[in-house]
């Protein structure tokens, strides 16, 4: 179990902290799969908002970060699940050419979670007190 | 803090039963009109089919979960990163509804703070497995 969490935590923190700093210096020089009309209007008002992919990016990359130093990486795989959850669902619905990564990126993303279920026990308390 | 929490819990809570229903109902008369890169954004996002309705579903759950006060702490994690950005999106596109943005998340931190012992585990610097 150890061994799998290590590697699933250097795998998930590798592909968010390359591909979000790739974003600011495009390094790997990706050439982008043809989109359709619905993909392609999507991601071009998320470009075009100026601000969306630089926030989205940098939170990548600080999480990834964090995840391959393992430091509060309970934490920092609860930032990053919304964003696993929207790589897989943009794949799955709008791009399927990329849907082997969405699904890695958030299946190694749920095993994490699992494994640190204890870190995020109390999150599920029905009645708090304050 | 229990009044600060009391409050934040319903506002927050009614903003999204609010908005999230209204997405479904159409009872809202006022539409805010987008041009330009506000524009192409909002239909980019509309144009997909899937976010919104997924979006709003998630948004009228977590109100009623407010609103009830049944799994409050969980409820506000998983809107915080709507709230952020409903908070981005109008602070840098749409400045005329900063408002919202503020209304949804200063409750929100406010929440966050309120629970905090509830999230203490989630912020353990060197996790044990």
């Amino acid at each position: 179990m150890k061994i799998a969490v290590l590697i699933a935590r250097t795998l998930l923190g590798l592909i968010f902290f390359v591909f979000g700093i790739n974003f600011f210096f495009n390094f790997m020089h990706l050439a982008q799969p043809p989109l359709g009309p619905k993909a392609t209007a999507f991601s071009g008002g998320l470009f075009g908002s100026d601000y969306f992919f630089q926030v989205l990016k940098s939170i990548e990359i600080t999480s990834g970060f964090f995840l391959l130093i393992n430091r509060f990486t309970p934490f920092f795989l609860l930032v990053l699940l919304p964003i696993s959850v929207n790589i897989f669902l943009f794949h799955l619905i709008l791009a399927p050419s990329g849907v082997p990564l969405g699904t890695g990126v958030l299946v190694l993303e749920l095993f994490l979670c699992i494994a640190y279920r204890k870190y995020y026990q109390n999150v599920f308390t029905a009645n708090p007190k304050i | 803090m229990k009044r600060t929490v009391l409050i934040s819990r319903i506002i927050l809570g009614l903003l999204y039963l609010i908005f999230g229903l209204d997405y479904f109902l159409h009872f809202i008369p006022y539409q805010p009109e987008h041009t330009g890169a506000t524009g192409a954004l909002v239909s980019g996002l509309k144009g997909v089919g899937y976010i919104y309705p997924y979006m709003k579903t998630i948004q009228i759950l977590a109100g009623l979960c407010l609103l009830f006060n049944r799994y409050a702490p969980f409820a506000a994690v998983v809107v915080f990163p709507i709230s952020l950005n409903v908070f981005l999106f109008h602070t840098i596109l749409v400045p005329s509804g900063w408002y919202m943005g503020c209304l949804l998340l200063g409750p929100n931190l406010l929440l966050g703070w309120g629970y905090r012992k509830y999230y203490a585990g989630m912020f353990t610097a060197k996790p044990i497995l």
